[in-house]
């Protein structure tokens, strides 16, 4: 069993440190996006990039729990994905559980 | 099978059976076969690939739609709908359904959530007093599709990307819309009178799908979960690269490029001169996955200033424009409209400076071919950001060419095709060892092993004889050098030279009575290791991470043990190539 969470550090040095806790032999699958894009930018304006460090793992068995405090939670895969189907079917409806906001119905015509 | 084996891996009986690879355990004493399974996982399905037994690159696919064909379930959203099932479908049978709305501006829904690019498609048939259907994708820009399910014609809006219509049987049409969203939200059907009125009445539908990507492919049935069909999650990739079958292996890989088919100049890419910039025709030729969803870049008309690229993207390493010092590998399938010519693939930006921009000339011809390039980049020699191109550069000859599958990768070389949709992603690490089967005991043994390391610059290993608690190992190092590791003597049995990127074949012979004798490649290249095997049993891992070096990606063709030491003669044709 796999498991999909999305991480939010202060900054580059925290994540890694946590990365680095890890230790060498975890088979976890771990991709740093880094400082995200929070607006895009366009020919006059550079992006707004967060000054937050982006972290997205693929947990082998457990979510391990001293991340927990970092777990952030987003409107689903405009980013980044692992290409699981089961985990992000997992993910989504976890995050549609905990955030109904992140799932809008469509109005009525 | 050879009949001599106490265990084969491979060759003519490569078999994938659920998320299990198999192999087969022989009993010489019993005359029978018994398959063993080495589990698998590699936890990914959408972002892995392979090259099938036809030649084209397989993907995993799913219907992103539950009840696909069961109108009345509870996933659907009915509102003012009703429905009576087995009605005459498509092809003369009775799975279609009579969709009956008793209202206005009243729709049949289901939830689906996600961003990037969808591709729907479904059966429609006029309805008993009815003509038309609205297909609306809600999303933060709608697309919507009307259309007159009398003769097949429509009107569209909002972003979409490609759509057809076609006869299908028995006055049903299929419907197939492509469009690229964001925050994909619904999927909605609303009965219409032909135009864009919205009405109550009834009309007649059958085999609903929602996958990402840009072309529908085969209906996939779909009951309270989504359903997959092609590359399975955690299924071993039996790849047919070169025509013959190998396990495919491979490390864990990022495509950082987010829409790797859909290669719009307006989002991600850009045509340059601004003045008369390429242009680039989406779905305009069928690509190496067999779908028509390549596309042309045309007007390539002066050398040194037609310019396709991408830098759009973060780096796969630090997550952001300026990588981490490394390796990073660009690659891209290219083929002419006709005839063959040249076209530049360039890697730029990573290292500011004269030499700064790694590129091919590539030699493109009528058939599909992959392209890469590999650059390195050093901060210390300033930072840029990373970059992929395609230029017409002075001595390049084609004004046109047909491209497909983008990537970009952390590494310094390139792995198989990573898909994306609207989203970066990653493939797992193909991981896979042998079950508590064990494969054979005590005395004399010979093992062979048949494979393609696949980059060079890489090194680890790629098999592992183990026998508790110790390992013995099969890696490759300083590059091209397979090392044969005996971790108990602590002593290389077999340090040899052997190429990259080319099959070999490896058959390691114990006597029983303290004497191992290595061939590779149909030459004998160690001649009386004296050493005494411990006591088995012995198991066979694949290309495992429990030695500390690393995975090297690799192909496997085939794997046996005998228990028994196969003769001078028998090692030397088991492993002549």
């Amino acid at each position: 069993m796999r498991t999909f969470r999305k991480y939010q550090f202060v900054d580059a040095d925290t994540a890694k440190a946590a990365i680095t806790a890890l230790g060498e032999e975890h088979r976890h699958s771990v991709v740093e996006l880094g400082h995200i894009v929070e607006t895009p930018g366009d020919e006059e304006n550079p992006p707004v990039m967060s000054t937050t460090y982006h972290v997205d793992v693929l947990w082998k068995g457990e979510v391990d729990p001293s991340w927990d405090e970092q777990m952030v939670w987003c409107p689903p895969m405009g980013l980044h994905v692992f290409g699981s189907s089961s985990a992000i079917k997992e993910w989504t409806e976890t995050c549609k559980r905990l955030h109904p906001e992140y799932f809008p119905e469509p109005e009525e015509e | 099978m050879n009949n001599k084996a106490s265990l084969q891996l491979g060759g003519g009986n490569w078999a994938a059976k659920d998320a299990n690879l198999l192999a087969y355990k022989t009993s010489l004493s019993e005359k029978s076969f018994l398959p063993i399974e080495f589990t698998f996982e590699r936890g990914a399905n959408l972002a892995g690939t392979r090259v099938d037994e036809n030649g084209l690159i397989e993907k995993g696919r799913e219907n992103l739609l539950k009840q696909s064909n069961i109108f009345n379930g509870s996933e659907w959203i009915k509102g003012n709908f009703s429905f009576l099932e087995n009605q005459t479908d498509k092809d003369g049978g009775t799975t279609a359904w009579k969709a009956t709305c008793s209202t206005t501006y009243n729709y049949l829904g289901q939830n689906v959530s996600g961003s990037g690019v969808y591709t729907f498609s479904g059966y429609f048939r006029k309805g008993d007093s009815n003509e038309g259907v609205r297909f609306n994708f809600s999303a933060s820009t709608d697309t919507n599709v009307y259309i007159d399910l009398t003769d097949g014609s429509s009107t569209d809006n909002g972003n979409l990307i490609y759509k057809s219509i076609t006869a299908a049987g028995n006055g049903f049409y299929k419907v197939v819309v492509t469009a690229n969203l964001s925050s994909l939200a619904t999927v909605r059907f609303f009965i219409t009178n032909g135009g864009t009125a919205q009405v109550s009445g009834n009309i007649y539908i059958q085999q609903f799908q929602i996958e990402v990507g840009l072309v529908a492919t085969d209906y996939i049935e779909t009951g309270a979960s989504t359903a997959q069909a092609g590359v399975l999650e955690d299924l071993p990739r039996i790849d047919y690269t070169g025509g013959t079958p190998s396990l495919l292996l491979e490390p864990e890989r990022t495509n950082v490029i987010r829409n790797s088919e859909y290669l719009d100049i307006s989002t991600d890419w850009g045509g340059f001169p601004t003045s008369n910039p390429v242009i680039q025709t989406q779905n305009y030729a069928v690509a190496p996955d067999g779908t028509k969803t390549a596309s042309l870049l045309s007007n390539f008309i002066t050398a040194g200033f037609n310019i396709v690229n991408n830098s759009n993207f973060r780096s796969p390493t630090s997550g952001t424009q300026n990588p981490i010092d490394g390796a990073y590998t660009i690659s891209v399938y290219l083929k002419t409209t006709s005839g063959t010519g040249t076209i530049t693939l360039l890697n730029r930006g990573l290292s500011p400076g004269t030499n700064s921009a790694q590129y091919i000339s590539c030699n493109v011809t009528n058939e599909w071919q992959r392209f890469d390039v590999t650059n390195t980049y050093d901060a210390s020699e300033g930072a840029s950001s990373l970059g992929f191109t395609i230029i017409r550069n002075s001595s390049d000859t084609l004004e046109e060419v047909l491209v497909w599958g983008a990537q970009v990768e952390a590494g310094s070389y390139v792995t198989s095709y990573i898909p994306t949709h609207g989203a970066i992603a990653t493939r797992g690490e193909d991981d896979v060892d042998q079950n508590s089967s064990d494969t054979f005991g005590s005395g004399a043994f010979s093992l062979f092993f048949e494979h393609e390391p696949i980059p060079t610059g890489f090194d680890g290993q790629v098999l592992l004889l183990s026998v508790n608690p110790l390992d013995f190992y099969f890696r490759y190092t300083n590059d091209n050098i397979l090392n044969i590791w005996n971790q108990d003597a602590q002593q290389a049995i077999l340090n040899t030279s052997i190429g990259r990127n080319a099959n070999h074949k490896i058959c390691m012979v114990y006597d029983g009575a303290g004497t191992t004798d290595i061939y590779v490649d149909g030459v004998k290249k160690r001649d009386g290791y004296s050493y005494t095997w411990p006591d088995g049993p012995y198991k066979i891992l694949l290309n495992t991470t429990a030695i500390v070096s690393g995975d090297i990606p690799v192909h496997i063709s085939q794997v046996m043990t005998f228990e028994t030491a196969l003769t001078n003669a028998e090692c030397i044709t088991l492993t002549t190539l």
